[in-house]
């Protein structure tokens, strides 16, 4: 809770959790609903966990992709980290609150192509 | 309504009671010109209807307040102080906002947004002064939520491992 010079803000658990399924399932290309989030307090701070499958290329396309900055650049390793951070930061932007930690873990992988128009 | 002013040390101003009402307007007779009231209900249809101007708000009230609404819109009897809370005192009054905002609006300027709309329509066209607006965020609205076909869901499920 935030509080200003006339009223508070406050944010529900729920739309909390919403935000970061929302951002998590964009960082990893899937959708919001594959997406499980816990939050917990760190000593004043949020604490996130976020469970959810990865968007990975078919095998067969990868060459296709190798070049492109898609879900296909880098390893899933290097792309879980990745949306780590992007989970962090634009988690913070979006709902004002201090993050203490993000932990991402993967629960599977979704094969899809990856989408050729936005 | 017109003689309803926060300031009442304002010339020409009234009163206001602790009930909420003005004072009667005195003539130079002596005599009283009535009194001005305005009702709770009024302040907080302003503050809603203040809030629909306001960019990233996807919908006001709670959960059980939406789904009432959904039908109040359909026999075209909208409530316009759904999801508002309004305690009017002495020429003040405060407000208690629940809200669903829209993804990816960034919550806390939603909220900042929200409370200055409700701020400047109750001033400004009710008087009374505003001493606090307390902002509720219950729910974020996803977009994909809607947009989601059943396509994508079959892709993804042939796609599983």
């Amino acid at each position: 809770m935030i509080l200003h010079r006339r009223g508070s803000t406050r944010i529900t658990t729920r739309a909390m959790t919403r935000v970061v399924s929302a951002v998590a399932a964009d960082a990893l290309g899937v959708r919001p609903s594959q997406v499980s989030v816990r939050l917990a307090d760190a000593d004043g701070g949020l604490d996130l966990t976020v469970r959810a499958p990865i968007r990975v290329v078919h095998l067969d396309d990868s060459t296709l992709d190798a070049a492109a900055d898609s879900s296909a650049d880098g390893t899933i390793l290097d792309r879980t980290d990745r949306a780590q951070h992007q989970i962090r930061g634009t988690v913070a932007d979006l709902t004002g609150a201090e993050i203490a930690g993000v932990v991402v873990r993967l629960t599977g992988a979704r094969i899809r192509r990856p989408d050729r128009v936005d | 309504m017109t003689n309803l002013t926060p300031d009442t040390t304002l010339p020409g101003s009234t009163a206001i009671l602790p009930d909420g009402t003005s004072a009667p307007v005195a003539t130079p007779e002596g005599g009283s010109r009535g009194k001005t009231v305005i009702n709770d209900a009024v302040v907080a249809k302003i503050a809603g209807l203040a809030l629909r101007e306001v960019a990233g708000v996807h919908a006001l009230g709670g959960g059980a307040a939406r789904a009432l609404g959904v039908i109040r819109d359909a026999i075209k009897n909208t409530d316009h102080t759904q999801g508002v809370s309004v305690e009017v005192g002495e020429g003040q009054v405060a407000v208690d906002v629940t809200l669903v905002a829209a993804y990816p609006a960034p919550l806390q300027q939603v909220a900042e947004d929200a409370r200055t709309a409700i701020i400047e329509a109750i001033e400004s066209l009710v008087g009374l002064h505003v001493t606090e607006v307390n902002v509720t965020i219950t729910d974020v609205h996803l977009p994909a939520e809607t947009d989601d076909t059943d396509e994508a869901d079959k892709a993804d499920e042939a796609g599983d491992l």
